[in-house]
């Protein structure tokens, strides 16, 4: 197998608080391969958006890496490189779509102005010729009349065109690997499925990799070649995504998949996981997830699992893998 | 400016004494001189009549005549008016340019050492009365160091001196209620800037900016485009002060100014210039609150849409 293109190793990201450190992101682990779409899945406050944001150090100030954390893109640790040179990969290699396209716009900025931009910083493009190329990405990401709505502010746009502008400015220079921050929570649901397909257009056109991170498992199954799942700071399970919905390895992923409706459930309480994930200054000790667990027995409250290798490509932290019979039914 | 301008007539009439008394005030003058020249100018109609003829002047642009100068109002305000643009006009490009960078500057770094000393600087130098702080200034340059003049515009030999001489007198009288103007001019700007500055940082867009590989100073660069509106606003409130000028510190550097002027000549009940500096002022009142609407509209697509 060749080398992958991003390869995180230990990845760890604390704050310091009032309540004590806080260690949201607490050793991830994962490979992306060219061309591969990953998807990252989780609760709010598990870590996932952390997680992107570090990939390309772009956490929020007071955020602290682990000097033994790596973040390797194309051989080079992104975490150690030196400013001039992160810049020179931001946007042009490795580019973002973020969640809220309304505040992650610049308001006084025109759209055009702002996918041009990137075509500016990366390239020796006169303003005009980049301008010229910003208005084509816009078409071709599904923008009408684009050469006009170039000159609009983001106020006058939709929310789905707004993302679809974000898309555009994220794909303009056909980075090696785009990371897409829950990037069709904002909206509507029929905009939504726009959005998604979209993204796996483009993908197919430009042959990226794509780091999906999502809390929506039916956003998971339409795009994700391989998932990852993320509680408490920690990768509880990585699998290949068939086998992630046929056989899921922990119970925290099963409580996931089993709290999605469907259609034979639409009459009866939706099933939840109970309790809620806790804060990151007061992981429990053992494993980060007993406390809302139906199979929790006392190992689980003195030895953390480590993530057990169970497939070619599944790993999975939990101590059912190596007592089964402990399984409730 | 008509309500302003016409509320200042009527209280001006409305104070005790009026031009004659003032100016002729324990000088052995008969009543009936006096009487007379009021007459003349028709100071003893009453003020409904007064205020007709007052209007009728205005509308046709004639500002009157001034009986503290004895000269045409139009004249002394003409007289006035490029000495306080001078003052004021240097003053605010200095308080707007320099307020903008430092709270800009603090603004990226709210909370740090350095934003914490500029943050209490420039609340002690805005919360400071304006002419104690040009007193404190007159102590140290003029009576300590002995560095500059004190006061007016041009010292007493200023005709007779080689022009590069002059120029440097003028400058040396200019440097003290510039700095006592900007001093203050930069704190109130910089509080303001900080402020909405610290405000965009936080916002997502900045973090896109970054990702787009923009370097830090575009990323400035983007957060402050979205940061000027209060800034803008604030400096069209300021603009009348270019024709009005500012009272105490003219008044204790002796700048021969429309804020020195205007005080006098409400002391002196100078009717037609005090009238017509109101006037001015709030004709520039109205005028600067339109160009910040309009620069508004222009840096912020959002505002009036």
């Amino acid at each position: 197998m060749t080398s992958p293109l991003l390869s995180v190793h230990d990845l760890r990201v604390s704050f310091f608080t009032e309540a004590g450190p806080a260690r949201a992101v607490d050793g991830v682990s994962f490979t992306v391969h060219a061309g591969e779409t990953v998807a990252l899945v989780g609760e709010s406050g598990c870590g996932k958006t952390l997680t992107a944001l570090s990939l390309l150090r772009l956490m929020p100030t007071g955020a602290r890496l682990a000097p033994t954390s790596r973040v390797e893109f194309d051989g080079a640790d992104i975490l150690t490189m030196p400013e001039r040179a992160l810049r020179s990969l931001r946007g042009d290699r490795i580019a973002m779509i973020f969640q809220e396209p309304m505040t992650a716009l610049n308001p006084v900025l025109t759209v055009g102005d702002q996918v041009a931009e990137v075509v500016r910083v990366h390239t020796a493009l006169s303003g005009r010729d980049a301008w010229t190329r910003a208005v084509d990405m816009l078409a071709l990401v599904g923008i009408p009349d684009a050469a006009a709505r170039a000159q609009q502010y983001p106020h006058e746009l939709s929310g789905g065109m707004r993302q679809r502008v974000m898309i555009a400015m994220a794909l303009i220079l056909e980075p090696a690997l785009v990371i897409a921050d829950e990037p069709t929570t904002a909206l509507d649901v029929t905009i939504q499925a726009q959005i998604l397909e979209l993204l796996r257009a483009m993908r197919e056109r430009s042959g990226m990799a794509l780091l999906l991170i999502t809390h929506d498992l039916g956003v998971v199954a339409e795009m994700a070649s391989r998932v990852l799942v993320m509680y408490a700071g920690e990768v509880v399970e990585e699998s290949p995504v068939e086998l992630l919905f046929s056989a899921p390895g922990h119970p925290y992923t099963e409580g996931l998949l089993a709290a999605v409706p469907t259609l034979d459930t639409s009459r009866e309480r939706l099933r939840t996981i109970p309790g809620t994930v806790p804060p990151p200054t007061d992981w429990p000790a053992g494993c980060r997830f007993r406390e809302r667990c139906a199979h929790a027995w006392d190992r689980c409250a003195s030895d953390a699992p480590p993530l057990v290798q169970l497939g070619p490509a599944h790993r999975v932290r939990c101590h059912l893998v190596q007592e089964p019979e402990r399984r409730r039914t | 400016m008509w309500a302003a301008s016409t509320l200042v007539f009527v209280l001006l009439r409305l104070a005790p004494g009026d031009p004659y008394a003032m100016r002729f005030e324990g000088l052995p003058l008969p009543r009936a001189t006096i009487e007379a020249r009021r007459a003349q100018r028709g100071l003893d109609d009453p003020m409904p009549v007064q205020y007709a003829r007052w209007l009728g002047n205005i509308v046709r642009g004639e500002l009157g005549w001034s009986e503290q100068h004895q000269r045409p109002v139009r004249d002394v305000i003409a007289d006035l008016l490029p000495r306080t643009a001078l003052l004021m006009g240097l003053a605010l490009v200095t308080s707007l340019s320099l307020g903008m960078w430092l709270g800009a500057w603090q603004g990226t770094r709210a909370g740090s050492f350095g934003d914490q000393v500029a943050t209490t600087s420039t609340l002690v130098l805005y919360s400071l009365p304006e002419f104690w702080l040009a007193l404190l200034l007159l102590q140290l340059f003029v009576q300590t160091l002995g560095w500059l003049p004190a006061t007016g515009m041009v010292s007493a030999m200023h005709e007779i001196l080689p022009f590069g001489e002059r120029v440097r007198d003028r400058l040396e009288h200019l440097v003290l209620p510039w700095l006592a103007l900007s001093l203050v001019g930069v704190s109130v700007f910089a509080r303001f800037q900080r402020s909405s500055m610290r405000d965009a940082w936080r916002e997502p867009f900045v973090r896109t900016a970054r990702a787009k590989g923009v370097a830090e100073r575009g990323v400035r660069w983007h957060a402050w485009r979205t940061a000027l509106a209060p800034v803008i606003a604030l400096a069209g409130l300021t603009l009348p002060a270019l024709v009005g000028g500012a009272v105490f510190v003219e008044r204790i550097f002796a700048w021969p100014g429309m804020g020195n002027a205007t005080v006098s000549a409400v002391n002196a009940r100078d009717y037609d210039l005090v009238t017509a500096a109101v006037l001015l002022s709030s004709a520039v009142t109205v005028f600067g609150s339109l160009l910040a609407d309009l620069v508004q509209r222009m840096v912020d697509p959002r505002v009036g849409s």
